[in-house]
């Protein structure tokens, strides 16, 4: 890793990551502080949302009384989602950024090899990804802590931010292979929108709809939910995420560097 | 010992060829010049040489050492002035070249100082503020910031003013007396007639010739005009080119044995003659046609 390289990336990273994480923290601050008021409201609540759309959410009202039941709602979908287009688009722009930007010139003549920038930017993704979810999950302790008085079901808290922390590194990981693969573009946020919103939907209409319900199998929202906690996916998105990284370092390795 | 020789090198992009079956050598301490129009190759082969490009066929070894193998090393003893700058957008001059000192090991950081003023940069602005040329002013002191053994420079007077173009070819003639080894890229002939020994013709991909510069400007080649008293026929001798009459003067290009344009003049009633060297742009457009 260089040094040098790792300090401008999180330099150079500071406005995308302030207003991402202050996006997610924002929410989390509003969802949790509005538990109070929603807490009895989710058994009618409920009533009024047809099934199947409940299924597709993840929205389960009758749990609400437990803030776990309550929050899996508004993670699962909105802080979720956000904190992975994060993710996705990050990802695809470290290291196309270079061109796109035309600085890569710069950087790939300085002495420093094609592998030794590639890791050092996958590193600092991966930081500042991870960095983004400490501070949103911080926060949600900290709201629960403060708002809520009852008894908390933290392990299923833990489980689900678990999920979301795996699930944003493989999107990161998406990314990166996206930014290696599809030449030409400058703006991913096109391909990263469809990517991580396509799989959510197909996530979300596999649950919906018994019959469909293969199709949610075919994304990792399935595999890494907020209901439940399998190990085996964990470790399977974990090895995915590295194997997309080690397929775009190849490719990189052996493409032409553009001005 | 050469510091740069590419054997064979070849770079095409798809179906359009970019350089092909260049053979190079650049002696250590030598100022090489690199002579071609726009798009003739020129960039293609220096980005290969420094690892952007992968070379479809052959290679080239710098300081000895294959651009294939551990490419990282070999930039440590590199400068690179590229022909268009583009830096990062936020970062000030020094910031610039402070990230740039931070990739070498031994970068004495007062030596920025001391270019910024030789160059007159105003250090602490924001590079995206900067025109052009003190964009290119910028470009010059990294290249030069960490004592390379080889500065490959590619169009580097672009933007520059005459004042600060002079003082750029200081400093180079500075950093060859110290032993570096230059590899100008230009179109400018001038500037490879002031600075170069040795100077490559590339043309479509591919070289046309490498020439010593004394010996290129000491060919046959001569700038003819003759002045008669009146325009008249004239049957050419083998070797003029490019005739053309003005009222009764005669200018033309000569490439050939001098005794025989001699004997021609002696057959011609000449009221004057002028014979000149031509300068490097002709005996240049001379490789063109």
């Amino acid at each position: 890793m260089n040094l040098n390289l790792f300090k401008k990336e999180f330099k150079r990273s500071r406005k995308n990551f302030l207003i991402w994480t202050g996006i997610a923290v924002g929410f989390t601050i509003m969802i949790i502080s509005l538990y109070p008021s929603f807490k009895d409201m989710g058994i009618e609540m409920g009533k009024a949302i047809p099934k199947e759309m409940a299924k597709a959410f993840n929205m389960d009202m009758s749990s609400w009384q437990e803030i776990s039941g309550y929050y899996k709602t508004y993670f699962g979908f909105h802080i979720i989602i956000i904190l992975t287009i994060f993710s996705c688009s990050f990802g695809a722009s470290i290291i196309s950024k270079e061109e796109s930007e035309r600085t890569s010139e710069f950087l790939f003549t300085r002495p420093i090899s094609r592998k030794e920038v590639f890791m050092t930017k996958v590193l600092a993704l991966l930081s500042i990804i991870s960095l983004s979810f400490l501070i949103q999950t911080l926060v949600a302790l900290l709201m629960i802590v403060m708002v809520v008085n009852n008894t908390v079901n933290w392990n299923h808290i833990f489980e689900m931010h678990l999920n979301g922390y795996v699930l944003c590194l493989f999107f990161a990981a998406v990314g990166v292979v996206f930014s290696q693969i599809l030449k030409g573009i400058k703006n991913y946020m096109g391909p990263v929108v469809g990517v991580v919103m396509g799989t959510y939907f197909l996530h979300g209409i596999g649950s919906a709809v018994d019959d469909a319900n293969w199709i949610a199998k075919l994304s990792p929202y399935h595999y890494l939910g907020v209901d439940e906690f399998h190990p085996l996916a964990i470790v399977f998105f974990t090895t995915a995420m590295l194997l997309l990284i080690f397929t775009g370092l190849k490719i990189f390795n052996k493409k032409d560097i553009g001005a | 010992m050469n510091v740069i020789e590419a054997i064979g090198l070849s770079k095409n992009y798809g179906e359009d060829i970019g350089i092909k079956n260049i053979n190079l050598e650049i002696k250590k301490g030598e100022v090489f010049g690199f002579i071609g129009p726009n798009g003739a190759g020129k960039s293609t082969f220096i980005r290969t040489l420094l690892g952007l490009l992968i070379p479809t066929s052959g290679t080239a070894n710098i300081l000895g050492q294959s651009i294939e193998n551990k490419p990282e090393e070999i930039r440590k003893k590199i400068g690179y002035l590229p022909s268009e700058v583009n830096y990062y957008d936020g970062m000030s001059s020094r910031e610039l070249l402070e990230y740039h000192a931070g990739f070498y090991d031994s970068v004495e950081h007062g030596k920025i100082e001391v270019l910024g003023k030789l160059f007159e940069l105003d250090l602490d602005r924001k590079i995206e503020e900067l025109s052009f040329g003190n964009k290119k002013k910028c470009a010059i002191i990294q290249s030069v910031l960490h004592n390379p053994e080889i500065l490959i420079l590619d169009e580097p007077t672009s933007g520059l003013d005459p004042l600060m173009q002079n003082r750029f070819f200081e400093l180079l003639e500075e950093e060859n007396k110290k032993g570096t080894s230059i590899f100008f890229s230009s179109h400018i002939l001038a500037e490879i007639q002031r600075l170069c020994n040795r100077a490559a013709i590339i043309r479509k991909g591919e070289i046309s010739a490498v020439e010593d510069i004394q010996s290129l400007l000491e060919k046959q080649m001569k700038k003819a005009r003759f002045i008669f008293t009146a325009q008249k026929e004239l049957k050419f001798i083998e070797g003029v080119q490019n005739p053309i009459w003005t009222n009764n003067k005669l200018t033309f290009d000569y490439i050939g044995p001098v005794k025989d344009l001699i004997k021609w003049m002696n057959d011609l009633d000449l009221k004057d003659a002028v014979l000149e060297e031509p300068d490097l742009e002709t005996i240049f457009m001379n490789y063109y046609q």
